[in-house]
């Protein structure tokens, strides 16, 4: 089996039929929580937390469903594909609101959080489901069967 | 579109490990990778930055840090011979980027490169002003395109502004660490032989002496780069015969949306990068390697749009510039070269080092080309990979640094081809003696690589170190500087402009075309400015990092700037509001 099969089979496995309803509501569920969490420490934890947090929070959330949207079977491969995501997502807004002078930190963190939200949907919704079959191959199943 | 990337692929090889060995081989690396690290620390015991010569670092590393390289390069060989996992090799890769990337910042205590410096300075801008400037005089194009200044200034505001200037000491051990993964992602949509790309990856990290890895634009506009491209070529490469096209819609269409952010990102932090990810995209489409015509579109529309929309200011003042740039190939190359010429003494040794670097890597990375064409593998992607950047030349001299960025953008593609020089053909037992005869090749072009790269990467840092005493004036200037203050500099080669930057008004002696007579006569000369009515406040700063760099690279003769602190202090005109030894501040008496 090439590493393409084995890719697009593991898409299948996780993102396609049964566990497909399952998986993204999971990942929009970490990137509520997490983005909650870390307003939660902004405000109120000492610094030895908040610092790792941040950092965290900034190199992994925004970008995690576009990593797993990828659909790449090796783990590292999907880690930087987050990371680079994560840090685009972060530049995107923040210079956003610089250029448009809307600094508001705490909003730049809810935006994040709401794109990462948004992007575990498009599977589903904008994209369609990967696993159903196109209207032709449908009419040609229907013809055969 | 799903593709199958492995278009010379050869058997992969699994570790021909017995499993009596196996067991004993994560304590041995353990060891020895222990090893290189105490031997590499030993060799710094007593190392004093101040005591760098005009070899930079180099000069103080000892034999025990050539012992720490030759055993790690020598470990890594070992394991690529025996086909070891991934993490063995990697555990190879993090420790080299480790006692390479981490030594600056563990010794130095202080952020490395002036321009670093700067960089914080726009980072405090968002923070102070909440937003950014486009009309801004002084640094006005970081204003402009301020995605990564701006991404920076968000982290600093939720993990708290203090902690910026650490992230900024370690950005380059992250980005390095970074660059691995993006690279390693990269180069496994050319190939499924882990031997070859980890082999590629090591020839990246000890060639990659242009340090662009610190916190700066260019390093996060490149590691998107990087994985932009990696994203391209998994999902959009034409398929050939033979391979697996099982579409997946949400896929592409994912992936598209996820490049179509990227390049976003990339457009409105950085000039240069955005150009030659549309030159690479253009190539690959025109050269038939990637489907989508869109692709290309996408970059050129999100880097034209933000240069016209948001930096449209900056863009059509300089526009001017950048059309006389424009298909004048010699001209742009030779302005990196004359850059690079109007060196003497030991830093003509630091730029040599860093040229061979190239021309050894370009040379064995042709010498990979033909061997793959040979045998009908050569990946036509790869070639073009490598040759796209080149372009750069017929649009832009970027301020006499393009060959530099030339070379960052095409060392993937070359240091994949240079390891198909060095990888053997297949993993069967067979070939052991080809394995064999490979890692003694990797260790051998390792060993003539490793010390140009170490002079390239180190040999300025004499200069591009600053002492606690430099960053102690450089707060004190921050601190007494109000708005419309007048501040006379040597040169920029200070921690400079890192807080408050924009009240400042900033002159450099060595840019002034008469920098000769304001040697020749400082007291006159300064005098004259520093009484200017229009500046609430005036200084002139002289510090050792500002004199170190003048000695090696000029433009004034060595010892020029010690002599104008001399004569400012035996003047009665001056006073030193501000000494310690590697620093003084001067102000007019009388004036605040």
């Amino acid at each position: 089996m090439t590493r393409t099969q084995g890719e697009h089979r593991a898409g299948r496995a996780t993102q396609g039929g049964r566990k497909h309803g399952v998986r993204m509501p999971r990942t929009a569920t970490v990137v509520a929580l997490c983005t909650a969490l870390l307003v939660v420490l902004v405000m109120i934890a000492p610094e030895w937390l908040r610092v790792p947090a941040a950092l965290l929070w900034v190199l992994t959330v925004p970008g995690l469903p576009w990593g797993l949207l990828m659909r790449l079977r090796d783990p590292l491969d999907t880690v930087v594909v987050v990371v680079a995501s994560s840090m685009a997502w972060t530049a995107i807004v923040a210079g956003g609101m610089a250029v448009l002078d809307l600094w508001f930190p705490l909003l730049a963190v809810a935006v994040l959080g709401l794109q990462a939200l948004a992007a575990t949907l498009l599977p589903t919704t904008v994209l369609g489901d990967s696993t159903r079959p196109r209207r032709r191959q449908r009419r040609a199943m229907a013809r055969r069967y | 579109m799903v593709t199958d990337p492995s278009l010379d692929a050869v058997p992969a090889g699994r570790p021909r490990i017995d499993p009596s060995r196996a067991v004993i081989v994560g304590p041995l690396i353990a060891v020895v990778l222990g090893a290189v690290v105490l031997l590499w620390l030993y060799g710094l015991r007593d190392a004093d930055p101040r005591e760098m010569t005009q070899l930079g670092l180099v000069s103080l590393l000892r034999w025990p840090n050539y012992v720490a390289l030759l055993l790690l390069v020598a470990g890594f060989c070992a394991a690529l011979y025996r086909r070891d996992r991934e993490w063995v090799l990697a555990a190879h890769l993090l420790t080299l980027i480790g006692i390479i990337h981490a030594t600056p910042p563990l010794l130095y205590g202080t952020l490395r490169y002036s321009w670093a410096w700067k960089h914080l300075g726009i980072v405090d801008y968002i923070l102070q002003h909440g937003g950014v400037n486009t009309g801004i005089d002084f640094l006005g194009i970081y204003h402009n395109w301020p995605g990564f200044f701006a991404g920076a200034a968000l982290l600093a505001e939720i993990s708290g502004p203090e902690h910026l200037m650490g992230f900024a000491i370690w950005a380059p051990v992250f980005f390095n660490v970074a660059n691995l993964l993006a690279l390693r992602f990269l180069l496994r949509s050319f190939s499924t032989d882990n031997t070859r790309i980890w082999l590629a990856l090591l020839l990246y990290f000890i060639t990659m002496w242009v340090g662009q890895d610190y916190f700066a634009p260019q390093a996060f506009a490149y590691l998107l780069a990087l994985v932009l491209l990696g994203v391209v070529l998994r999902r959009f490469r034409r398929p050939r015969s033979g391979e697996n096209l099982a579409a997946s819609r949400a896929a592409t269409a994912g992936a598209l949306l996820l490049v179509s952010v990227l390049m976003f990102a990339i457009a409105m932090s950085h000039q240069i990068t955005p150009l030659t990810v549309f030159l690479t995209l253009s190539v690959l489409w025109v050269g038939r390697q990637i489907r989508g015509w869109y692709l290309p579109v996408i970059a050129v529309v999100t880097m034209a749009g933000w240069a016209f929309t948001v930096a449209r200011d900056y863009t059509i003042a300089n526009l001017s510039e950048l059309l006389a740039e424009l298909n004048q190939p010699i001209g742009n190359m030779a302005d990196t070269l004359e850059q690079n010429d109007a060196v003497s003494g030991a830093q003509q040794a630091v730029s040599l080092g860093g040229r061979a670097v190239i021309v050894v890597l370009v040379v064995v990375a042709a010498a990979g080309a033909y061997r793959l064409w040979q045998r009908g593998r050569l990946d036509p992607t790869v070639v073009l990979l490598a040759g796209a950047p080149g372009l750069l030349l017929f649009l832009t001299a970027y301020g006499g640094e393009l060959l530099f960025r030339i070379f960052l953008f095409a060392a993937p593609a070359l240091c994949y081809l240079a390891a198909a020089a060095l990888t053997a053909r297949g993993g069967d037992d067979a070939l052991h003696t080809e394995f064999r005869f490979s890692a003694l090749g990797t260790l051998a072009l390792s060993l003539l690589l490793l010390p140009g790269f170490l002079l390239a990467y180190y040999g300025k840092d004499q200069w591009y170190y600053f002492t606690p005493q430099e960053v102690e004036a450089g707060s004190w200037i921050v601190e007494h500087s109000v708005p419309t203050t007048l501040l006379v500099r040597g040169n920029m080669n200070y921690p400079h402009d890192f807080r408050n930057y924009a009240a400042v008004f900033p002159v450099s002696i060595s840019a002034e075309d008469d920098s000769a007579r304001i040697v020749a006569q400082p007291v006159r000369v300064l005098s004259g400015w520093l009484s200017d009515p229009s500046y609430a406040r005036a200084y002139v700063i002289i510090t050792r990092s500002q004199e170190l760099r003048n000695a090696a690279v000029g433009p004034m003769p060595a010892g020029a700037l010690q002599d104008v602190a001399e004569a400012l202090r035996a003047s009665p005109r001056f006073h030193a509001v501000f000494h310690n030894k590697d620093a003084v501040v001067f102000t007019l008496v009388g004036r605040r």
